[in-house]
């Protein structure tokens, strides 16, 4: 099983996002996160908090600006056991592929094929 | 320079941005958002108050750490995250030798994880220019730090936010160039 990570500059585009995808894809576990100090933005922290998380090999998925930044980093600086994979997919359409794709038991590597189609 | 002379420069670059809070702010205002002053002394703050102390190295990965939870924006990330990737090649006593190892891996990492290169009017103009700077000169000078900032004024952004300036972003020095200078001259300062 693939794990799906959102990072936005928005809390109501993290949750968003994680509401839309988790309604096709129930089994699927799906951390999403955005915004900062109650206002727009993304965090290191934040997406470390989640990464701590992660019980699978995870696809992460960005918006737009420093989110990739920040994403890069905390994925640069993750000791935990698990494959981390960044896409450039866009964040709705990307993450909403992989967790119906994951849910009907695609491989990662083969998740990650189709969103390679999908660029943003 | 041991751990503890470290930590008192790190707390000592608190002072530093209150003081240079309002000077940052105004080339920020010119050219990008307007939050460069507070980001750099909030982070610098919150550096005085939770860095307490250790080895070099520690110190410089406890720094680099507090930098990248507190300062928001593109700038405070890869301040800190230079800092975490200085800490991996700084020795217990860090000399004039592992100083320029240091600035180079700074270079590298403002370069790799902000997509920048030189001549972009960016942080990174001061920054992969230090290292050299203390080869030649044998130190890092304020003067001849803020030469190097100088030379962004001229420049044209095509990173960041003051990207959207274009032509207008001629006439002001790079607000995160600036604060390398500061931050720069914090760590070479005693190693003459």
């Amino acid at each position: 099983m693939t794990e799906i990570l959102i990072i936005s500059h928005s809390k109501d585009i993290a949750e968003g996002t994680r509401a839309l995808i988790s309604q096709m894809a129930k089994d699927t576990v799906i951390q999403a996160s955005g915004g900062m100090d109650g206002g727009i933005g993304t965090s290191v922290d934040q997406i470390n908090d989640m990464l701590d998380q992660v019980q699978e090999d995870t696809i992460c998925f960005y918006d737009i600006g420093s989110s990739k930044m920040n994403l890069e980093m905390a994925v640069e600086m993750y000791d935990g056991n698990h494959t981390l994979h960044i896409s450039e997919a866009p964040i709705v359409e990307g993450s909403f592929l992989a967790a119906v794709e994951n849910s009907v038991g695609t491989e990662t590597t083969q998740i990650l094929e189709k969103l390679q189609e999908m660029k943003k | 320079m041991n751990g503890d002379k470290l930590l008192e420069k790190m707390h000592g670059l608190k002072s530093v941005f209150d003081e240079k809070e309002s000077e940052l702010t105004g080339l920020d205002r010119e050219i990008g958002d307007g939050d460069h002053g507070v980001n750099m002394k909030r982070g610098f703050s919150a550096v005085h108050e939770k860095v307490s102390g250790g080895t070099a190295p520690e110190v410089l990965k406890q720094t680099g750490m507090t930098l990248m939870s507190s300062i928001g924006g593109a700038s405070g990330p890869l301040y800190g995250f230079s800092f975490v990737k200085m800490s991996d090649v700084a020795k217990e006593d860090i000399d004039k030798e592992n100083l320029m190892e240091m600035l180079d891996v700074f270079a590298d990492t403002v370069a790799s994880k902000g997509k920048v290169e030189g001549g972009e009017k960016t942080m990174y103009d001061v920054i992969s220019k230090s290292a050299e700077l203390l080869k030649e000169s044998g130190a890092l000078k304020l003067d001849d730090l803020q030469a190097l900032a100088q030379e962004t004024e001229d420049m044209i952004a095509t990173k960041g936010r003051a990207a959207y300036f274009k032509e207008q972003s001629k006439g002001t020095i790079d607000p995160g160039a600036q604060s390398a200078v500061y931050i720069i001259h914090a760590l070479g300062e005693g190693m003459e």
